[in-house]
């Protein structure tokens, strides 16, 4: 496009201004990846919930434990292939800071009932073997070094008790950023008060149709007991935890849109004033012959160029800073922290929308002065 | 006799500025021929920038007609007329107007861009240009590299560059030292004269209008007396 040149000179005419608009664009454009890029975490549990789980809960909160005796009870219920406890222990290691979550499991049912969780023949039956193993994710390894055959002891406030355990896998899939351990085990260990009492049982349905079906079974079964459950698929579960989120998540959406809204301001205010100034310009090129719509589309393209160069290098930034350095590692419950093609893509749109916006006024205005209004500016 | 290029007829432009008229041409009637060259003269204010954009479609009449080539100015639309003067008009300004961040050659092309010329074509005819004011060694560089006689040449250039039929220039020596006014005046004295070219050229300096075969005055939105040279006394090429 002949025009191309021309567009190309004008944007490095004031060199220090278009650098400053680019330079706006790109952490602009970084942190509204980020906060997109959070925004999918907040949503992955409810996308990739197993379709054939159930999480079986005390009716009034998690807060509440249930009987390890209603197992026997939810395994007899029509449709139900497998049921193990999946109870919260909230061990913490050495430091508060050191957070990740911790569960006790049956470790001969883990394998089936979260096929997720991946490891090798060999690890499976060391963990299931020993009575006081654990295995614990990747990502784990990864922060905190843990190796097989390592002791680590985890402290409950819950329980008040101190538990050690010795590594006897590293799994893949799933977080990576959860220690499984045996609920004998740890039943051995708890004072009386606290004994055969679990968190929440996991639930594996034969097929995804008796899922709902198995639900109200299992909790009409316990409606009239001390303990009434609350089951429900493991995605139900996942949305209820998000409609506690719900207000996070507005508020990034909230400061997403004022990065947005701030951007367009910092753009608008940048072509406006090289519009403006170059108001005589305009008259010069209409009176060679140029047309309103050329000029109003010379300076749509330099917008369009500034914002793609920005957008370019924001997007090109965040993606490569977030695959080379996993934040999920440090981020509770975030499986991976890598902006996904959609983000990207969005991120492109939003800064050819606030290129195309920022400038659509001036050009409008000054492209329909007439010619002798236009040669007559001072600017 | 063939048909005159420009015919102004009982042409009236009036102004309206903070709730005042100004009248700044008053049944104005003017004829030029193919292979005039008129000098515009007359006190600030009188119009003479006022007629000369009417005649390149800058601007429109209150009352009257204007006719270039054939053309009724007062019934096209402003898409029109800015493609018509593409085609027809080349206009001089006092204050050359070269777009800062483009070399010669590239505000030379200008005009050309508009039009379907390929690119080598557009070479070649900027080069030719460019080549007729002088400036073939300074085609690439920029407006704040060159002096302002040099600047105006290049302006020249721009303004030749598509073949117009009507050369336009509004006080184009009056931002220049004598010497390159002079050079100024040379280039038109020779685009007249040699490539028989029709220029309607605005001054206040008598110097420069005495290039011109014929002067005629605006006082007041009037146009006056006319003023014929016997003869070209200036041109020296
Ligand atoms: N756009 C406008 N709005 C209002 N008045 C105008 C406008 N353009 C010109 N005028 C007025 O019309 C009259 C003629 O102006 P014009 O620019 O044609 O004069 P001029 O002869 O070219 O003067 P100068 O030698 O100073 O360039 C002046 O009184 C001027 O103030
Ligand atoms: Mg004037």
């Amino acid at each position: 496009m002949k025009y191309a040149k021309l567009i190309f000179k004008n944007i490095l005419r004031n060199k220090r201004r278009t650098l400053l608009t680019i330079s706006s664009l790109v952490v602009s454009l970084f942190l509204i990846i980020s906060l997109a890029t959070i925004l999918t975490e907040f949503d992955r549990g409810t996308d990739e919930a197993s379709p054939l789980r159930l999480i079986s809960r005390h009716a009034v909160s998690l807060g509440f434990v249930i009987p390890m005796a209603h197992l026997q009870k939810i395994k007899t219920v029509p449709g139900v292939k497998d049921a193990m406890p999946f109870s919260w222990f909230g061990g913490i290691y050495k430091d508060e800071r050191n957070f990740f979550a911790n569960f006790a499991v049956d470790a001969r049912k883990l394998r089936e009932v979260v096929p997720e969780v991946k490891m090798s023949d060999a690890d499976w039956q060391s963990f299931i073997n020993d009575r006081q193993g654990a295995i614990v994710g990747q990502k784990l390894v990864t922060l905190y070094g843990f190796t097989p055959g390592q002791r680590v002891t985890l402290k409950s406030p819950i329980y008040n008790q101190s538990v050690e355990f010795i590594i006897r896998g590293v799994y893949t899939g799933s977080d990576e950023k959860t220690l499984y351990f045996h609920y004998d085990y740890l039943n051995e260990l708890l004072p009386a008060w606290a004994k055969d009492q679990v968190s929440t049982f996991s639930i594996m349905a034969n097929s995804a149709e008796d899922v709902p079906r198995v639900g109200q079974a299992i909790d009409s079964i316990f409606a009239n007991s001390d303990a009434p459950t609350k089951t429900e698929s493991e995605r139900e579960f996942a949305l209820s935890f998000q409609t506690m989120m719900g207000g996070v998540k507005q508020f990034l959406y909230g400061i997403m849109a004022a990065i947005t809204f701030s951007l367009l301001l910092v753009m608008g205010n940048t072509m406006a004033m090289n519009v403006r100034e170059r108001t005589k310009e305009v008259g010069t090129l209409k009176a060679i012959g140029f047309q309103r719509g050329t000029i109003a589309a010379l300076f749509l393209g330099e917008a369009l160029m500034v914002a793609c160069i920005g957008a370019g290098i924001g997007i090109a930034a965040a993606a490569a800073v977030f695959n080379a350095v996993d934040l999920s590692i440090y981020i509770p419950n975030f499986i991976s922290f890598v902006p996904t093609g959609e983000t990207l893509v969005a991120a492109f749109v939003l800064s050819l929308f606030v290129g195309v916006v920022s400038v659509i006024y001036s050009a409008y205005r000054v492209s329909g002065l007439t010619v002798a209004e236009a040669l007559r500016s001072t600017e | 006799m063939s048909e005159p290029i420009v015919r102004v007829r009982n042409v009236t432009k009036r102004f309206v500025r903070d709730g005042f008229e100004v009248i700044a041409l008053d049944q104005v009637d003017l004829e030029l021929y193919e292979g005039d060259f008129l000098a515009l003269m007359g006190p600030s204010g009188s119009g003479k920038s006022t007629l000369l954009n009417l005649l390149a479609g800058i601007d429109r009449v209150t009352e009257g007609e204007v006719e270039v080539m054939g053309t009724q100015l007062t019934r096209m639309s402003e898409s029109q007329l800015a493609t018509w003067r593409n085609a027809h008009i080349g206009y001089i300004f006092q204050t050359f107007n070269l777009v800062p961040v483009l070399t010669a050659f590239e505000n030379v092309e200008l005009p050309l861009l508009l039009t379907k010329l390929s690119k080598a074509e557009r070479r070649r005819n900027v080069e030719t240009a460019l080549d007729l004011v002088g400036l073939s060694d300074r085609m690439h560089h920029q407006p704040k590299q060159l002096s302002g006689g040099q600047e105006q040449r290049v302006a020249i250039a721009r303004a030749i560059v598509t073949d117009p039929d009507l050369i336009l220039a509004d006080e184009p020596t009056g931002n220049l030292d004598a010497r390159s006014g002079e050079e100024i005046m040379q280039i038109l004295s020779t685009l007249n004269h040699e490539l028989n070219k029709t220029i309607m050229l605005v001054t206040h300096d008598p110097h420069a209008a005495s290039f011109a075969a014929e002067q005629r005055h605006l006082e007041k939105g009037v146009l006056t007396e006319v003023k014929e040279f016997a003869a070209r006394q200036h041109v020296t090429v």
